[in-house]
């Protein structure tokens, strides 16, 4: 009886010695959706970036009924896609996709007046979470920005002149230099239309292509959607890549370090990827004459977001978009143009492409725009882990 | 695997026949050294009942307002079922008993995701889930047993031990249901029900300990035993780095399971037969 007592006397205390094992919450790899009960509100994100923590501070657009345009909306998470807070910053509207940075604590974005529809450079502290206009830009109906490694490229447009500008941006916001190219006629409505829609419908973007003078932006000239580059150096050249209308032209394009482009193009209903394609600068082609691999799966005029990654020293392109099947699809392929992988997100429900971004942790964090119970848009988080990225674009190395 | 075990059981009856298995000894008079152990093999089923204790929540679902949706577990609510062998070694009123089976335990878990109007607060949306989860392990547990004969017909004992589990398979079941109250009426949702293997969200082994208590029964040369035990893990039984990789309940369902600690209730009969084939007529076996 005594060993009896002794035995459980120890089992006694073998379950209250031990401890549960508790795990940490991973941040390499999770979905967050942000949703708000409230039946009316619409939440469209369409950029991202990395905060000083290693959070996510993520760009949107959000219906306002009192405004024309979609208000400019930020939303912050921690790094592991708890949500901190956001904010809806009217009048401020049409936020534009690749315009979205932080210096610091604070966030920076450029924004258009939804009544003057000038554009105003907007900075939003980490602390107080309200915006404050730190410059005026003498230019409407703004479209596009890329953010270079000194200054911005912003696209515009003149409706009084109807062209559509290029302006170089100083770090302070000042106009180094502008050129506009005329589109012979009124493509306010087109551009209205755009604007006042959530999702993109057309894909204005602008861009540098590496280690040159070469500036490009993707907007109305000539009657159509047309890619235009732009060389400020001496003497200066100008070259195009024409669509049709707007039924066909460049989607998106990313300047290679090799000299060549990654490109996405559509035409009517069909979409198609150049990962790797040569461009002249300084020619004059038509969009349909280019190639590329034809992807039906996605939709019609696809939303397409394509980088430049660097995983382990080596240069892979991503492309994201929106498949028919109301999934994400990412496609990687590498410097040679050869598909090293892919992988689609979303299920049951509608999932859209806003953008995505390389995380600190070689990681990849990709937001869009989800339809909860197929019906509410709210913003969605795909934070993938280096290993998920390293599965991507099928990485064999050590 | 039903039909293997019931076989096996057959079996086991069969091999209970003292003609077959055990020579019983008409001379009690002077018991041996051998006398004082014996070797049994059985095996068993019954039913189980689990909960589970959740260490930490997580969403897929993120409020921008307000409080996070709340899961509501339901405890010891689903029966499992479980078959396993059994070998114990009993000596004097202890035995050590190892007792290896297959075992299938449910749980289950609610919640509601809804939308309202902030003009009109009768004009909303909800949809409830319930999520049936249901692990297969394969249960490797190592018990004592204390029994104290209270008779020559139903001996009593209590146990208590450990245990080790590897996960065979593991697959959720999401039944949804929805009512649409701002289109005019309330309107039901066409919700699918969703299933899928979750094997891969979860942790390939548990580990805890378990207690409990039972009776013997004298069958013939065999023994029935019918026994209850609690069985409580020790870790959490999701892989943390796999949380969300089931893109089906993610993004189909807004789900990803908690960090869960598993505890069960069983109920498990058994039969079973002595091992030691003793031809000495001075044997007296121990039944216990």
């Amino acid at each position: 009886m005594k060993k009896f007592l002794l035995s459980n006397f120890l089992l006694l205390v073998l379950f209250s010695a031990c401890e549960l094992t508790q795990s940490e919450q991973p941040a390499g790899h999770f979905t967050r959706i942000y949703n708000q009960s409230d039946f009316s509100g619409s939440f469209y994100p369409i950029d991202i970036i990395q905060a000083a923590d290693s959070g996510f501070v993520i760009l949107g657009k959000t219906i306002d009924p009192d405004f024309t345009f979609p208000v400019t909306y930020l939303l912050r998470t921690d790094a592991r896609g708890n949500f901190m807070w956001d904010n809806a910053f009217s009048p401020y509207v049409n936020p534009l996709p690749g315009g979205l940075w932080r210096e610091g604590n604070d966030y920076f974005t450029i924004a258009m007046d939804d009544i003057s529809l000038e554009t105003y450079v907007i900075k939003v502290n980490e602390n107080n979470k309200v915006a404050e206009q730190i410059a005026t830009l003498p230019y409407q109906y703004p479209l596009s920005l890329a953010k270079l490694e000194s200054g911005y490229l912003l696209q515009y447009y003149n409706r009084n002149a109807r062209n559509t500008g290029m302006a170089k941006l100083d770090v302070a916001f000042s106009e180094e230099w502008s050129q506009e190219y005329p589109v012979l006629e009124d493509a306010e409505e087109p551009i209205i239309t755009h604007l006042r829609s959530p999702q993109p419908t057309l894909p204005f973007f602008s861009g540098q292509i590496t280690g040159t003078s070469t500036y490009f932006i993707n907007g109305f000239y000539n009657f159509t959607l047309s890619l235009i580059f732009q060389n400020t150096s001496t003497p200066e050249s100008f070259g195009v890549i024409n669509g049709f209308r707007d039924k066909g032209a460049i989607s998106s394009a990313q300047s290679l370090p090799n000299g060549a482009f990654a490109l996405s193009r559509y035409n009517f209903d069909n979409n198609f990827l150049l990962p790797n394609q040569t461009v002249e600068p300084a020619g004059i082609v038509s969009a349909d004459d280019l190639a590329g691999f034809e992807f039906p799966e996605l939709v019609p005029g696809a939303h397409v977001v394509t980088k430049l990654v660097e995983v382990n020293g080596e240069n892979y392109i991503i492309y994201a978009s929106s498949t028919k099947s109301n999934q994400i699809v990412l496609l990687a392929y590498d410097e040679a143009g050869l598909l090293v992988g892919s992988r689609y997100i979303g299920n049951n429900y509608p999932y859209e492409v806003g953008n995505f971004t390389l995380t600190g942790d070689d990681g990849l964090a990709i937001t869009g725009t989800t339809y909860v119970a197929g019906r509410f848009p709210r913003i969605s988080l795909f934070k993938l882990s280096a290993t998920d990225v390293r599965e991507l674009i099928a990485w064999t190395g050590e | 695997m039903q039909k293997i075990a019931l076989l096996f059981i057959i079996g086991l009856f069969l091999t209970s026949n003292p003609s077959i298995a055990q020579f019983k000894s008409k001379s009690r008079n002077k018991p041996s050294p051998i006398a004082s152990s014996q070797w049994w093999l059985g095996v068993g089923g019954g039913l189980n009942l689990s909960n589970v204790q959740v260490l930490e929540e997580y969403h897929v679902l993120t409020p921008t307002s307000g409080e996070l949706p709340q899961k509501d577990y339901q405890s010891f609510n689903k029966i499992g079922t479980q078959f396993n062998l059994m070998l114990s070694y009993s000596f004097s009123n202890i035995s050590l008993v190892l007792q290896p089976g297959l075992s299938r335990k449910n749980f289950t878990y609610e919640n509601r995701v809804e939308w309202q109007s902030e003009q009109n607060p009768e004009n909303g949306i909800y949809i409830d889930n319930v999520h049936l989860q249901s692990l297969n392990y394969f249960d490797i547990p190592l018990k004592i047993r204390y029994s104290f004969p209270v008779s020559n017909a139903i001996i009593p004992f209590i146990q208590g031990g450990g245990y080790y589990s590897i996960l065979v398979e593991a697959d959720k079941t999401i039944e949804s249901t929805g009512v649409d109250n701002a289109s005019g009426s309330a309107n039901i949702l066409p919700l699918d029900n969703q299933a899928d293997e979750i094997t891969e969200l979860i942790f390939p082994s548990n580990y805890g300990l378990m207690a409990g208590a039972g009776i013997m029964v004298p069958v013939g040369d065999g023994m029935a035993i019918l026994e209850a035990n609690y069985h409580h893990g020790f870790r959490n039984i999701v892989n943390d780095e796999l949380r969300y990789t089931e893109d089906k309940f993610v993004t189909g369902a807004y789900d990803v399971p908690d960090d869960w600690v598993l505890s069960n209730i069983s109920l498990n009969f058994t039969f079973a037969i002595p091992l030691k084939f003793v031809t000495s007529k001075d044997f007296v076996p121990v039944n216990r």
